[in-house]
């Protein structure tokens, strides 16, 4: 193919590309292997998008974001989550060789989703307030949050819960175990992820 | 482990903004008074401190100064009004060195109310406030970023003395023009992090602390006609110069606030 020709089909590339990357990413849900099969690349586009939600939601919770310390942040956050992803995966006896990529496919959605509702605090301040409404209660720093993480979390499974069922019926969620144990499981390591990225921080 | 050995050497080096008694004010406000640098004209905003030989002497912008200074104070003029009305002062150091030191790093954060707490409470504050970076703390005062150490600790509420009560309030706790540039934006950041690191012949220098602090020191408007205010000088040994913004926040009823800076080198 002559250099004119692959610039001509480019345009036509990408969106083929963009249309089988955005009609897989829209059934993003707990049922990872239910997903139809991934461009190639879309995980790196997956990535780059979690990253920028990333940065993002570390500047906006007055994290350090010198390159050096969002690099750090990031690449121990992703270092995590794939590689509790891969052991996660690693002990379900129904894996196929396309899961793990599907599943980080679902992980970073759902890192991404919950630094946006984090983002999200620009708009429809949530974080303040719920600071000061546990003040009482005296929590650490840390404790603090880990509580922000775990709702960001929790709305993200309540998303990532009604696309599940929106995709495969409530009958056949609540009758495959498989399904049940994988949504706790991706909500783990989801949680991990956006705590690591809220408290990043206390290790650069 | 790094946060954990800056955690224990702020413990270490937590000394109250105040650390000395208002009786020792009260005897500099004194001598200060008898040593004819202050009339009934010296308006509010002038500091001074006692030299190496202890001879009062009023800081002055563009100097230098010798480095065993230990407090400087803050010369208060109030209205018979003000009496008995709380008052703040935010307190803000920016100390600079050699570029071979250079590193911005955290910010060290103090309020004189952390006397209130306990020792172990006091404790668990300073550890939650340690890892505040400086970039950090200029979103939360400019940018409106979330932070839980300085909401929930640093800064204050009714019924202590209001700071995040208003923007301007808030963005007079930022350090702005003090560092040099001001922080660039997050794209900017990512757009640098694709390039070589551009060094600066200005930058900050590293102390086993911080070298960027900001201070919130709480009094009350005594009665008599003039009022000194100590606060620690505490110069880290790789500084050669330092800028010092006191940002007096008035009253509760006279809630107006204004900034006075200095910027001094410090003599070898």
């Amino acid at each position: 193919m002559s250099l004119k020709d692959w610039v001509e089909d480019l345009p036509g590339r990408l969106q083929k590309f963009a249309t089988e990357y955005f009609g897989a990413m829209h059934k993003v849900g707990f049922a990872f292997w239910q997903l139809p099969d991934l461009p190639g690349g879309s995980n790196i586009l997956t990535g780059s998008f979690a990253g920028l939600l990333i940065a993002l939601a570390q500047a906006h919770m007055s994290q350090d974001i010198r390159p050096e310390a969002m690099a750090l942040t990031i690449g121990i956050t992703f270092f995590f989550i794939l590689l509790i992803s891969g052991i996660l995966l690693f002990l379900d006896p129904y894996r196929t060789g396309e899961d793990y990529q599907k599943l980080v496919a679902v992980v970073c959605a759902g890192v991404t989703l919950g630094c946006a509702f984090i983002v999200l605090d620009m708009v429809v301040p949530w974080i303040d307030r719920l600071w000061l409404s546990i003040r009482p209660y005296d929590p650490s720093s840390s404790a603090a949050n880990v509580l922000i993480a775990g709702i960001a979390v929790l709305l993200v499974g309540i998303l990532l819960w009604l696309n599940t069922i929106y995709q495969t019926g409530l009958r056949s969620y609540f009758t495959s175990l498989r399904m049940v144990a994988w949504t706790v499981a991706i909500l783990g390591v989801v949680g991990v992820g956006v705590s690591l990225i809220i408290s990043g921080a206390e290790f650069t | 482990m790094r946060w954990r050995v800056s955690c224990l050497f702020a413990l270490v080096a937590f000394v109250p903004p105040t650390a000395g008694a208002s009786e020792n004010e009260r005897t500099f406000c004194d001598a200060l008074g008898q040593s004819g640098l202050v009339n009934t004209f010296t308006p509010t905003g002038s500091i001074f401190y006692r030299d190496g030989s202890q001879r009062i002497t009023r800081l002055e912008d563009g100097g230098e100064i010798v480095r065993d200074v230990e407090k400087f104070f803050y010369y208060i003029r109030p209205t018979p009004s003000h009496a008995g009305q709380a008052s703040l002062l935010n307190i803000k150091y920016v100390f600079r060195g050699a570029p071979n030191h250079a590193r911005r790093e955290r910010v060290q954060l103090r309020n004189n109310n952390w006397k209130r707490l306990g020792h172990r409470e006091a404790a668990r504050v300073m550890n939650a406030c340690a890892r505040l970076h400086v970039a950090g703390y200029e979103r939360f005062h400019l940018q409106n970023s979330r932070n839980h150490c300085l909401l929930v600790h640093f800064h204050q509420r009714h019924p202590d003395f209001e700071t995040l009560d208003t923007i301007e309030r808030r963005a007079s706790f930022a350090f702005q023009g003090m560092l040099g540039e001001p922080e660039p934006s997050l794209f900017v950041t990512m757009f640098r992090a694709l390039g070589p690191r551009q060094a600066s012949a200005d930058e900050l220098v590293t102390n086993r602390y911080s070298h960027v602090r900001s201070w919130i020191l709480n009094f009350t408007h005594g009665p008599g006609a003039a009022q000194c205010v100590g606060f620690d000088a505490d110069f880290p040994e790789q500084a050669q110069s330092f800028q010092l913004q006191v940002t007096n926040h008035g009253t509760a009823m006279s809630p107006a606030h204004f900034s006075k800076s200095w910027t001094l080198r410090l003599r070898p």
